[in-house]
C-alpha cells in the first residue's frame, strides 16, 4: 500500500484524464484526448515541511495514451521515470533501467490500470478514488480531487489541476504540510522516437 | 463332533462381543477421516523439515477464503460485510475478517526507527556500496523523486530516507490486495464484477472433522446464497474444508453404490443359482461377520477409519463371499448324499489354500508405511481370515440338512465342459497358449506409461479448482508446500544463511525462474549485515561532517540536522533488530510463520517460494549453502510412491515365489507352474490393456496386481482341488468371479482416481485370470488320497473333532 501511494502521486498528473463529473468536464476531456501523443516542458517545485527553501527540477515530460507517462528530470539531476501498462522503470543518468513489472509489484499493475482506464475516458474507476469538483468557464477549467479512501486521505490532502487547452498546472497537497506543483509549458504534439519507445520496454 | 460344536460356540460368543465392541466404537462418532495427508507417510529425514510442512499444511488448510464480487464498489463492500457478520454467527468458525486494522507506514517505520542506522533497501545497498556519493546530487534525487511519498518518520531523523526506501523494500508486495474502507479489496475493470472483497475465515477444528467440513459448508451457502440474493454480489469459495466435504461425500456415495450393487448382484447370482434363499441367508450372515470383525478390528487398532478403506471395504464383500459359495456348491451338487462334514473336508484344502494366498497379498500391504493403505490390507485380512473361520466353524453346523433336490441342470453342463478341458489341456497346449496371450501382450507392454504425483490421484472437483485459480488470479495470494528449512545453531546465523540463500534467490527472481519469496531475513537483517549496513553509512555519508552539513545546508535543512543526524547515529551503537523485536510488532504481520525459532537442533526459519518454473532450480540454488533444506512435500511424497511402486513390482515376483513354495507342498513343480499361470496371465493382460490405453500405472495399480495373483490363484486351485466334483467347482468359480468381478469392477468408476486405477487393473486382472483359469486344469494334486496330510492338516483337525 506504501508502495501503491508512492506510485499514484508519481502519476497523479495522469488522473485529469479520468475525472468526468458528467459535461463539466467532457469538454475538457475531449481537448486533452485531441492529442494523444503530447509533450511538454515542466517545472516541479515540492515545498517539504521542515525544509527551508522548495527543491526546483525541472525536466521534459512525454504523455502517450497508449502507453503511458515518460518523466525526465533533467535539472538539477539526471533521471528518467517511465510509468507504463504493466511496468514502472526508472531510469539513471547513464542510462540504466531499473523495471518493475507486475509481478514484483502488483500495485504498478494497478496504477497503470488506472493509467489505462483513465486514457480509455473510464471514469468509474477513479471515481473509486477521488471525491471531484469541477470548474469550466469554456476557456480554462480546474479540477479539484479529494481521496476517498481513508488510507489515501491520511497521506493525501488534494489535488488540484488546471489548464486551458492543454494541462498546464498541478498542485498535489500531502496531508504533513509537503507541496508539489507542477506547472507545464511549451505542449508540442509528436509521435515518441526510438528511445523514448525503449522507456517502455517489458524489460 | 463335540470340538467342533465348542469351535462354533466360540467364535460365535466372539462376533457377539466384536460386534458390541463394533458398535461402541461407532456410537462413540464414527471417526472418518478425509484427510489426503493422512495417507502420506513421513518424507522428511529431518524432523524439523516435517514439522514445519506439517505446520504449513495446517495453517493453509484451517482456512476459509470467500471472494465476494459485485460490478459497484459500495455494493460489492456492503454485500462482504453482510456475509462477514452472518459467518461470524456461525459456531464452527472464528476471526472472521473483512475488516483489516489499517497498515499505517508510519507505525511500521516506528518500529524499525529506532534500529535505523543499521537497516539498508537493497537499492541503497548496492549504490553506497559502489563508492562515494556526491551527498548533494544524492538528495536532491531522493527528495525530488515523482516516486516519493511524504516521509513517514520525521525528515530531521532520517534526511535521506534511508529508513523510507527500507519499508518500502519489504516484502509486502506480491499480494495484488489493498485496503479500502478498512477492507481488503481488489480490483479487476476488465471483468463485469470489477470490485472484489475478500473475507476470510478460521475453523474451530480439523478442516478434514465431518461435523466440521457439515456445518462450515452449510453455513458459507447460505450466507452466500443470502448476499447474492439481497445484493446480488457473486462469491467465491477455496478452503481444505471444500475439499474435504466433497471427496467425503463422493467416497460416501460410492460406498453406498458399490455396496448396493455389490450386495443387490449377489443375492441375484446366488438366488438363481441355488433356488434358494438359504445360500443366500448364510452368504450374507459369512460377509456381515467379515465385516463387522473388520471394522472392529481396524478401529481398534487406528483409532479412525481412512475414508479409501470404506470403499475398499464395500468391494471386500465379493471376496468374502467366496468361501462361502464353495460350500454352497459343494452342498448343492452332493444333494441327497450331503455330509456337512465330509463336504467341508472336501473342498478345506482349497478353501486353505487360498485364504494363504490372498492373505500374502494382503499382509505384504499391511507392511507398507501408507496409514491407509496398511489399514486396508488389515481391513482386507482381518475380514477375510474372519469369513473362512466362519465357513469352518458356523457353515456345517447351519446347512447340515442335504439339499431339496440336486443341482444337476447346470453343475451337469459345467462338469462335462471341465471334463472336456482337463482331457484337452495338456501341459504342452497351456504353454503355447500362455506364449500366444504374452506375444499379444507384448506391444501393449511397450507402451506402458508411469505416474507417481500425488496431486493426481486425489479427487479435485472442477468447479472448487477453477473458484480456487480464479480467487488466486485475483488475489495474488498463493499457497506452496515447498520451502526451504534454514536451519543453525543461533537465531542470528539463521539470518545469515538465509541471507546467503536470499542472494541466489534473487538472481532466479531476475532470470524469471521464480516469482516471489519470503523469508525473516527481508524484515530482520543478521547482525552481520546490520553491522555492514551501519558501516556504509558511516564511511559513505557520514564520512565527512563538514561535507554533509554543506549537503544538508544547501538543499534547506535547519541548521544543526547533520550535527542531530551524527549524534543519533552514535547513540544506536548498540542498537539491533533481532527476530524476538520483530515478532512481536505489528510489522511481522502474516509473516510470522517464517520464523520457526528455538527447534531441539537450534534455530531455525523457513523461506516460502512462490511460482517456480522447476523445483531442481531451488534445488541447485540451496547447493552447498550450509544448514539449507529444500523441501518439497508434494515432491517427495510423489518420489517415494515411485520407490514404493517399484519396490512393489518387485514384491509382485516375490508374491509369485511364495505362492509357489506353498503350492509346492502340494502339488509337484509343473503343476505349480500351471497353477499360477492363470494368474500371471491375467497380471500380464492388465498391463497390456493399461499400455494400450494409455492409462498410466501408479502405485495403486501394482498394489492391484498383487491382488491378483493372490484372487487369480484362488481361482486356479478351486477348479484344481475340485476334480472329484468339477461341475461344482466350476460353478463356484464362476461365482466367484462374479461377485468379485461385480464389486471389483465397481471401483473403476470411483471418481477417486487411485481408486478407479485400482478397480481398473483388478477388473482386467482377475477377468482375465477366470478365463485362463481352465489353463490350470492340467494339474492334480500329488497325492489325492492323503490330502490332510499335507497343508491343510491342522485345519482338517479342527473340523474332525
Amino acid at each position: 500500500m506504501v508502495r501503491l501511494i508512492a506510485l499514484g502521486m508519481g502519476c497523479l498528473p495522469l488522473l485529469l484524464y479520468a475525472q468526468a463529473p458528467a459535461d463539466a468536464v467532457a469538454g475538457v476531456r475531449a481537448r486533452l484526448e485531441a492529442h494523444p501523443e503530447l509533450r511538454m516542458e515542466f517545472v516541479q517545485t515540492r515545498t517539504i515541511a521542515g525544509l527551508a527553501k522548495p527543491i526546483v527540477t525541472r525536466g521534459r515530460a512525454f504523455v502517450w495514451h497508449k502507453q503511458g507517462v515518460l518523466w525526465q528530470v533533467e535539472q538539477p539531476y539526471r533521471a528518467g521515470y517511465a510509468v507504463g501498462q504493466d511496468m514502472i522503470a526508472e531510469i539513471a543518468a547513464d542510462g540504466t533501467r531499473t523495471v518493475r513489472t507486475e509481478r514484483d509489484v502488483p500495485a504498478a499493475a494497478r496504477i497503470s490500470r488506472t493509467v489505462r482506464a483513465a486514457i480509455g475516458s473510464d471514469p468509474a474507476t477513479l471515481h473509486s478514488w477521488f471525491d471531484t469538483e469541477a470548474r469550466w468557464d469554456g476557456a480554462r477549467w480546474q479540477l479539484t480531487l479529494t481521496p476517498r479512501q481513508a488510507q489515501l486521505a491520511r497521506q493525501l490532502k488534494s489535488v488540484r489541476l488546471s489548464g486551458a487547452e492543454f494541462l498546464e498546472d498541478v498542485r498535489i497537497e500531502a496531508v504533513n504540510g509537503d507541496e508539489t506543483r507542477v506547472e507545464f509549458r511549451n505542449h508540442k504534439p509528436g509521435a515518441p522516437t526510438e528511445q523514448e519507445r525503449r522507456a517502455f520496454a517489458p524489460d | 463332533m463335540r470340538f467342533a460344536r465348542l469351535g462354533a460356540a466360540l467364535w460365535t460368543a466372539a462376533c457377539v462381543c466384536l460386534a458390541a465392541l463394533c458398535a461402541l466404537l461407532l456410537w462413540q462418532g464414527a471417526p472418518i477421516q478425509t484427510d489426503l495427508l493422512a495417507l502420506l507417510p513421513r518424507t522428511e529425514s529431518n524432523p524439523n523439515a516435517e514439522r514445519a510442512a506439517a505446520a504449513l499444511a495446517a495453517a493453509g488448510s484451517n482456512r476459509v477464503v470467500i471472494l465476494v464480487s459485485h460490478a459497484d464498489a459500495e455494493q460489492g463492500k456492503a454485500a462482504a460485510r453482510a456475509l462477514a457478520s452472518q459467518l461470524r454467527s456461525s459456531p464452527d468458525l472464528k476471526n472472521v475478517t473483512d475488516a483489516v486494522p489499517p497498515v499505517d507506514p508510519s507505525r511500521i517505520s516506528s518500529v524499525y526507527a529506532p534500529f535505523r542506522f543499521g537497516l539498508l533497501s537493497a537499492a541503497d545497498r548496492t549504490e553506497l556500496g559502489r563508492g562515494d556519493v556526491d551527498l548533494h546530487a544524492w538528495l536532491v534525487r531522493r527528495l525530488a523523486s515523482p516516486l516519493r511519498l511524504p516521509s513517514a518518520g520525521s525528515l530531521g531523523t532520517d534526511p535521506f530516507g534511508l529508513l523510507d526506501a527500507f519499508v518500502l523494500d519489504l516484502p509486502y508486495r506480491h499480494i495484488r490486495l489493498y485496503q479500502d474502507d478498512g477492507l481488503l479489496v481488489a480490483e479487476d475493470p476488465q471483468a463485469p464484477d470489477r470490485m472484489h472483497v475478500l473475507v476470510t475465515a478460521e475453523l474451530e477444528r480439523s478442516a478434514f472433522d465431518e461435523a466440521i467440513q457439515k456445518s462450515v459448508v452449510a453455513a458459507v451457502a447460505r450466507a452466500e446464497q443470502a448476499v447474492q440474493s439481497a445484493h446480488g454480489a457473486r462469491t467465491l469459495h477455496t478452503g481444505a474444508v471444500f475439499y474435504g466435504d466433497s471427496a467425503r461425500r463422493a467416497a460416501a456415495r460410492e460406498m453406498d453404490t458399490i455396496g448396493a450393487i455389490s450386495i443387490a448382484g449377489i443375492v441375484l447370482l446366488l438366488a438363481a443359482t441355488f433356488h434358494s434363499v438359504v445360500p443366500l441367508g448364510l452368504g450374507l450372515l459369512v460377509v456381515g461377520i467379515a465385516l463387522m470383525v473388520a471394522t472392529a478390528v481396524a478401529l481398534s487398532v487406528h483409532r479412525e477409519l481412512h475414508l479409501l478403506t470404506l470403499v475398499f471395504g464395500a468391494s471386500l464383500i465379493g471376496e468374502a463371499i467366496d468361501y462361502p459359495i464353495q460350500y454352497f456348491a459343494a452342498h448343492a451338487e452332493a444333494g441327497a448324499r450331503w455330509d456337512a462334514r465330509r463336504g467341508l473336508r472336501d473342498i478345506l484344502p482349497g478353501l486353505t489354500l487360498a485364504l494363504l494366498t490372498s492373505a500374502l497379498g494382503y499382509a505384504a500391504l499391511t507392511l507398507m508405511p501408507f496409514p491407509a493403505v496398511s489399514q486396508i490390507a488389515l481391513f482386507a485380512l482381518t475380514g477375510l481370515t474372519a469369513a473362512y473361520v466362519s465357513v469352518v466353524l458356523l457353515l456345517p453346523g447351519l446347512l447340515a440338512r442335504p439339499p431339496r433336490r440336486k443341482l444337476v441342470s447346470i453343475v451337469e453342463p459345467a462338469r462335462r465342459l471341465v471334463v472336456a478341458c482337463r482331457r484337452r489341456m495338456t501341459p504342452m497346449r497351456a504353454v503355447i497358449i500362455g506364449a500366444c496371450v504374452i506375444a499379444l501382450c507384448v506391444p501393449g507392454w511397450m507402451q506402458l506409461q508411469s505416474r507417481d504425483d500425488v496431486r493426481a490421484m486425489a479427487t479435485r472437483p472442477p468447479a472448487l479448482l477453477e473458484q480456487e485459480t480464479r480467487i488466486r488470479s485475483i488475489t495474488g495470494l498463493q499457497a506452496s508446500s515447498e520451502f526451504f528449512l534454514v536451519e543453525a545453531d543461533t537465531a542470528d546465523q539463521v539470518l545469515q544463511r538465509e541471507e546467503a540463500l536470499a542472494e541466489r534467490l534473487r538472481k532466479l527472481v531476475e532470470r524469471r525462474v521464480l516469482a516471489h519469496f519470503q523469508g525473516v531475513s527481508a524484515f530482520v537483517p543478521s547482525r552481520q549485515r546490520q553491522v555492514a549496513n551501519r558501516e556504509l553509512i558511516e564511511q559513505r555519508l557520514l564520512g565527512s561532517p563538514a561535507a554533509l552539513h554543506g549537503a544538508l545546508d544547501a538543499v534547506g535543512f535547519p541548521a544543526g540536522t547533520a550535527a542531530q543526524w551524527i549524534d543519533a547515529y552514535r547513540a544506536a551503537a548498540d542498537r539491533w533488530v533481532a527476530p524476538e523485536t520483530w515478532l512481536t510488532t505489528p510489522a511481522a504481520g502474516a509473516f510470522r510463520h517464517l520464523w520457526l525459532g528455538k527447534t531441539e537442533r537450534g534455530y531455525a526459519s523457513i523461506v516460502t517460494v512462490l511460482g517456480h518454473a522447476g523445483a531442481e532450480a531451488l534445488k541447485t540454488a540451496a547447493h552447498e549453502l550450509p544448514g539449507i533444506t529444500f523441501v518439497d512435500k508434494v515432491g517427495s511424497v510423489s518420489r517415494l510412491l515411485h520407490d514404493y511402486r517399484v519396490a512393489f513390482g518387485y514384491g509382485l515376483v516375490l508374491a509369485v515365489a511364495l505362492a509357489l513354495l506353498i503350492l509346492s507342498r502340494r502339488y509337484r513343480v509343473r503343476d505349480c507352474i500351471a497353477i499360477v499361470q492363470p494368474a500371471l496371465l491375467g497380471v500380464g493382460t492388465a498391463l497390456a490393456v493399461l499400455g494400450y490405453a494409455g492409462v498410466p500405472m501408479t502405485l495403486f495399480s501394482v498394489l492391484a496386481l498383487l491382488l491378483v495373483i493372490g484372487v487369480g490363484s484362488n481361482y486356479a486351485i478351486f477348479l484344481v482341488e475340485g476334480h472329484r466334483r468339477p461341475g461344482g467347482a466350476f460353478i463356484a468359480v464362476l461365482l466367484s468371479a462374479a461377485t468379485t468381478l461385480l464389486s471389483f469392477g465397481l471401483l473403476a468408476f470411483s471418481s477417486t482416481p487411485a481408486l478407479a486405477g485400482f478397480g481398473l487393473t483388478l477388473l482386467i486382472g482377475i477377468g482375465a485370470a477366470v478365463l485362463f483359469a481352465p489353463l490350470a486344469l492340467s494339474a492334480t494334486p500329488k497325492e489325492p488320497d492323503e490330502p490332510q496330510r499335507q497343508l491343510h492338516d491342522v485345519a482338517a483337525a479342527v473340523v474332525q473333532e
